[in-house]
Parts: C-alpha cells; structure tokens; sequence
C-alpha cells in the first residue's frame, strides 16, 4: 500500500507540476490565438516542416497588419503524432490548456476523431489537409474544408486520363484513407461515366520491402497508363522499380501526394519518361496572393513552396481566420464560424492579403478573400465550391504547372 | 492552474491503458505469454463493437445490425475471446521469439483484414460517431467526467478481475509453468491447455476494453491500430511491473501522465522539431530509470506474492516467455 501512495503521489507531483500552464479559459483579453494541430511526426511528419512555416507565415502577416481586433495573434502548436489518438490529446491541450479560440493545420483522420467534440465546443475548424470523402456531406457550420475532397481528386484525375486520349488504364494504389479515397473515385468515374477500362487494380501496404511484383502486375497489363495514389516515401521504391525494369514507356498519372521534388528528380532523370502527370489545386497564375506569399515563404524556409507539402493551404487557413475574426468583431467561436463563409464568399471587394481586407472591412465593405490555392469560395456544407485544378508534368528537374482546369460539371461524385 | 478537464481526458487515457496493461500481464505476466499482438485484440473488439453497434444507412455498411451498445459491449468481448483462440491454437505452439513474431504478425494480419472488408469495416476510411453511453443525459465538456467514471470503472472491474485470477491456484499454476514448464507437467498439469485459456481470457478482457477506448476517440479507423498500441502498452506494464498485480495500473497511470506532461513543456512553433524529437527520448529516459533502480518495475512480482512464491535463485525479473524450458524453435 505505502508503494501505491509512493506511485500515486510521483504521478500527482509530475501533474501538478505540469498545471503551471495557462489558463484554459479563452480569455476576452491578451492574444489571439489560433491552434496548429498537425502531424509533425509520424506517418505526416515529413509534411510537417512546410506545413508549420507556412501557418507562421501567415500569422506574421496577421501581426504585422495590426493583429486582429487589435490584439496580437499567437500560434499554438501541437503535434497529434499523424495518429487519431494524438489528435484527440492534442486538440484537448489546444483548448482546455491553451485556451485557443480557432483550430487549423489537422488532417483527415484526426478531423474525424475530433468532429464532434469541435462543435461541442464551439472552435471554428478550417481543415487544410482533409481529402476525405467523409467530409463531403458534412460540416459547413463549424468546420470548413478549403482543400479540394478526394471525390474532386479522384475525379480530375480521371477527367486527365481522358484528356490524355487513355483508355485503358492500371492502377497502383497504396492502402491508406488518402490514397484509396481519391483512387476509388477515379475508378467508378474512368470506368462508370468514360466507358474505360481497369487492365488491373493493384492494392499494396507502405513499407514493404520491395514492390516489384505489384510494379509488374501493373505495367504488364497492357496499360495506355499507370495510375499511382500512393504516399511519396512509398513512391520513391515505386519509381526505382518502374526504371529498374524498363517500363518507362508507359505514362503515368500521380496523385497530389507523388508531386514531390523526390519523384520530380527520378523522373527527369530517365530520358522519354514525359509523360507524367498529375492534378492538384493549385492556383498560381496571376494570382497576386500567391505571388505575394513565395518570396516569404522562401525567405522563411529557405526553399520555395512544393505542390506536394500542402503548404499554401496551411497560409490559406490562417488568414480566413484573422478576417473571419476580424469581420465578427470578438472570438467567439459561433460568431468567427459564421462569419468564415461570408469572407470567402461573394459578394464583396476582392482582397488577396489580410491587410487588403482588413482595410476593406474597416471600410465597411464586404470583401470575397482569394488565397494563395483558389477563390476559396465555399458551399453550403463548408467545402471548396469549384476548385481550380492545376495539371503538373515534371520540366527541367522539376514540378511545373502544365495548365490550369476546372472541374468537369458532367463528372459526378459516383454513388 | 490548467483547466482540470485537460487532466480529466489524461486520467481517462491512463485508466484504458491501465486496463490494457492488466489484461496484459495476465497473460504476459504470469502466463509468460510475450504478447505483440495487442493491437489486433483490440482492433477485433473495437470493429466488433463499431459493426454491431452502426445501424445508419449513410454509413453503407453491408452488415449493420444498430444494436444496443449495452448488448454490443459484451459481444465485443466474447467476439476478441474468439479471436484470441483463432490466433492462440496455432500461436502457441510456437516458443519464445516466434509466438513474439506472429502474435505481431496476426496482428497487422487482422488490420490488413479491417482494410481489406471495406464493404463491413469501411476499410480505410474508417466509421465517424461513435455510440456513447450516456451522452443524451451530459453533453460538451461535463461528458469528459462521465467517460473518466466509465475508465476508471472498467480499470477498477479489471483490477478485481485479474487480482483474482493471480491469487487464485490457476494463477499460481500458470505462473509455476512459467516458471519451470518441466515440472508443471510432472506435476501433470496441463500446460498447453491453460496457456489457451489464459489467451483467450486476455482477449476477453481486452475486447471488454476496446468500447471505451472508442468512447474516448470517438472514430474507428484502421491506423489507430498500428503497432504503437502494443509498445505502449508493454512499456507501461513494464514501468509498472512485469507479473505483480498493481504493476499495470501505476505503470499506466505514470507513463500517460508523463507523456502528457512532457507535451505541456512550452516552446517557441519554430523549435516544435526539437520538442517533438524530445518526448520520445524523455519517456524512453524514464523507461531506462526505472529498469534502473527497479528492475523488476514500480512494484515487484516478489512484493505482489511473496518471496516464497517463487523458486530460489530466481527473480521476478527472470520471467521467460512461453516454453523458455523447453527449449524448443520453432
């Protein structure tokens, strides 16, 4: 008994100690503060560097505009280990500890652990790296998607093969929720609504030794394609395997999470391997917030922005906040979600920066914010209204914008 | 002082893996077991209790029966009960490192098998919304109080149960078998079929615990059952003391709220990395503290049972995985 007491004190110490922290009430005064909860480690890790410099980006941008509703903004971080768990203790210190007053930067499966208990609490979430098709029918009061669903994924990179004149195309397809989700849509969409044809649908787990059997199953299907959702460290062992055995005849179509600098440098290092493609959001031509935010981005990291590290978006998110929070006049979680709609909306001035529309709303003019990735207009359950698809082909070692598309209306999500 | 109900959501989390690192040592333990499967266990009692338990048609699961959680509840621990015979037959015929192996290997066997029956499971995108008791009467913040009772509850529900199994003379036998095989079985105990039934009683027990754990995360997905589980949970039990009877509980108690602690250490965003790298280092400092000064755990196999419990020349922290005697491969 006296070692039960010994243990329990030690753990009462060890917290106790830990309660010096802050309030977690969200004070009316002092900072305003806007949680990052992102997979700094684990499987999301290698995202997490970009994904943090970006989010500081912008909450230097909002203080040095002036703050918002004249306090200084801070960002609270937290890691959630990639893992549902950790986004569930992490989104629990960002609020009861913390005492922030909006949430940014989670992922998918983290989203949907801590759905709910966001609406129970009333903390305006903008999720910036949540594909999943869960979200597509859900959300829209307090939780908003400004990163294209796996359904407009899926879909534009079936509206790619078909535009590429594909008709018969394989598919290599990692196990995880946000590979398969886009790679299931493209399936029924090329099969069910272009009339193509599957020559084989591989499925295969991350971190195996080798995948040279699923690279063969594939690329000797007599292919016009190959379409690839995987992760980019799985990738990378993808592609060695598809140089390694000569199949770099055969055209590809990457999933956003391949177009990375890693995948570029294998690629353009094997002569007549052109055609490789792949579709994500991203709006950068004549975009003045995305022009904007690169040299700062750059100044931040070092390095400029990658399509693949979802970084703009985590920029994105942050400003919605400081001008949702801004246009609601006070922190209140209620007040911030309902005003998220109307400062990415239409109507109102057109601003691409939070000074611009800050300005704009001291003025008293509605303003439509577009970010560094879209218009970010939303719809009625929170997610991107038609996001604008960039097609990227890999040119002189690296990423380019091939062109910009929109989504093709007679394409539908399959039921 | 921080907001208490951060500390209440800590406490619930220590109490479920209190719960699994009992159910552990049971089998681990006192059963020699060195079980790495722990993460399938659970993943069969969460789907288990997520399919029985589903009964909304946007859902689109093939089988979605919308029982009652309370029917579902015990199900789910007969169901993991079931699992753990269909692994344990084959498993343990194995010996010392290959039952390690391929408790591990059915492990990540039945994730790939969550993943692969999307029509039942929904596979990799996992069932949102999960049913909690008692949610319709405590809602928001004041609900966290009724999950920790529910934690603390079930901790306590597996202390009594696994205390009584270690005083009782099953106990004693499997930890004797554990101890010298040889002479259980001149003492014509029969050894295979305890090991099978020690297994199948952690299943039960740990798909008696898989519900709340749910209640906690409040989403089923195939990731949350990665390996990670497991090691935490043994690190736990190991902290707390591998074969005594209060060993999984402190041990839980002390490495989540640790863990959580180490969490609150504020630092500037852009040294994130750095604390991010720290906490691992920081709980596997504690680990090998521990392992330091106290060998056999926090609290000792000896303590729990007495000294005369126990061969002479041996310690607790002698304790040999299933079949160590005989010697024999796999």
């Amino acid at each position: 008994m006296k070692r039960v007491l010994v243990a329990l004190l030690a753990v009462g110490l060890v917290a106790a100690a830990a309660c010096s922290g802050d309030s977690g009430d969200a004070a009316d005064e002092g900072p305003v503060k806007y949680g990052f909860l992102n997979g700094q480690s684990g499987d999301y890790g290698p995202w997490g560097h970009w994904a943090l410099a970006a989010a500081e980006v912008a909450v230097e941008e909002l203080n040095a505009g002036g703050g918002v509703l004249g306090r200084s903004v801070e960002l609270v971080v937290e890691d959630n280990g990639s893992t549902p768990e950790g986004a569930v203790s992490g989104f629990a210190e960002l609020t009861e500890v913390d005492g922030i007053h909006a949430l940014g930067g989670i992922e998918s499966d983290g989203m949907i652990a801590i759905f709910d208990t966001v609406h129970e609490l009333q903390i305006p979430t903008i999720c910036s790296t949540c594909g999943t098709t869960e979200l597509d029918s859900t959300g829209g009061d307090m939780v908003f998607r400004i990163i294209p669903s796996d359904t407009d994924n899926g879909i534009v990179g079936a509206q790619v093969a078909r535009d590429e004149g594909y008709r018969n195309v394989a598919m290599l397809v990692e196990l995880s929720e946000g590979t398969e989700s886009p790679a299931n849509v493209f399936k029924a969409v090329f099969t069910e609504q272009m009339g193509g044809t599957i020559t084989e649908d591989v499925r295969f787990n991350a971190g195996e030794t080798t995948y040279a059997a699923q690279v063969a199953q594939a690329f000797e299907s007599g292919p016009d394609a190959v379409y690839i959702a995987a992760g980019f460290e799985t990738g990378v062992p993808i592609l060695n395997e598809w140089q390694r055995r000569g199949y770099t005849d055969v055209p590809m179509i990457f999933t956003t999470d391949l177009l990375s600098p890693e995948i570029a440098e294998i690629v353009s290092g094997v002569p007549g391997a052109s055609a490789i493609v792949g579709a994500t959001a991203y709006d950068t031509v004549n975009n003045p917030a995305w022009d904007a935010y690169v040299p700062r981005f750059e100044e931040k990291i070092g390095d400029p922005p990658e399509i693949a590290f979802y970084d703009a978006w985590q920029y994105d998110q942050y400003i919605i906040l400081g001008l949702a929070t801004a246009k609601a006049g006070t922190t209140d979680g209620a007040a911030v979600a309902a005003a998220i709609p109307e400062i990415a909306n239409p109507p109102g001035v057109e601003v691409f920066s939070y000074a611009q529309g800050l300005a704009e709303l001291e003025a008293g003019n509605d303003i439509d914010y577009h970010g560094t990735t879209s218009n970010l207009n939303l719809n009625s359950v929170g997610n991107l209204l038609s996001p604008v698809m960039a097609v990227i082909h890999v040119q002189d070692g690296d990423w380019a914008v091939r062109e910009n598309i929109e989504l093709d209306p007679t394409l539908v999500k399959p039921s | 002082m921080t907001n208490p109900i951060f500390w209440v959501g800590v406490l619930t989390l220590a109490a479920i893996y209190a719960s699994l690192a009992m159910a552990l040592n049971v089998e681990s333990g006192w059963g020699g077991m060195w079980d790495l499967g722990i993460a399938g266990l659970l993943a069969s009692g969460s789907y288990c209790y997520v399919i029985l338990t589903a009964g909304d048609p946007d859902l689109d699961m093939r089988f979605a029966p919308g029982l009652s959680m309370w029917v579902a509840w015990p199900l789910s621990a007969l169901f993991t009960g079931l699992v753990a015979f269909a692994i344990g037959a084959p498993a343990l015929r194995l010996r010392r490192e290959y039952f390690l192996i391929t408790t591990l290997a059915f492990a990540e066997i039945i994730r790939q098998l969550v993943i692969i029956q999307a029509d039942l499971t929904r596979g990799t995108l996992g069932v949102p919304n999960i049913n909690r008791p008692f949610d319709s009467f405590v809602t928001g913040r004041d609900y966290n109080y009724v999950l920790l009772g529910i934690a603390v509850a079930a901790a306590a529900v597996m202390y009594v149960v696994t205390r009584q199994i270690g005083i009782s003379p099953f106990g004693r036998t499997l930890r004797a078998a554990r101890d010298n095989e040889a002479v259980a079985l001149a003492l014509g105990k029969r050894v295979n079929r305890m090991r099978i039934k020690t297994f199948i009683l952690a299943g039960v027990l740990i798909g008696a615990t898989a519900p709340v754990y749910l209640f906690y995360i409040r989403a089923v997905s195939p990731q949350l059952f990665a390996p990670g589980i497991t090691f935490t949970v043994w690190t736990a039990l190991v902290i707390g003391g591998l074969g005594s009877i209060r060993g999984g509980l402190a041990g839980a108690f002390v490495l989540i709220v640790f863990t959580e602690a180490v969490g609150l250490i504020e630092v500037d965003p852009s040294h994130i990395n750095i604390l991010v790298a720290i906490e691992p280092f920081l709980v596997g400092l504690l680990l090998v503290l521990v392992l330091r000064f106290r060998p056999d755990g926090l609290f000792s196999e000896r303590s729990a049972f007495g000294a005369g419990n126990r061969p002479a020349g041996r310690s607790a922290g002698d304790s040999r995985p299933a079949g160590a005697a005989q010697g024999s491969g796999g």
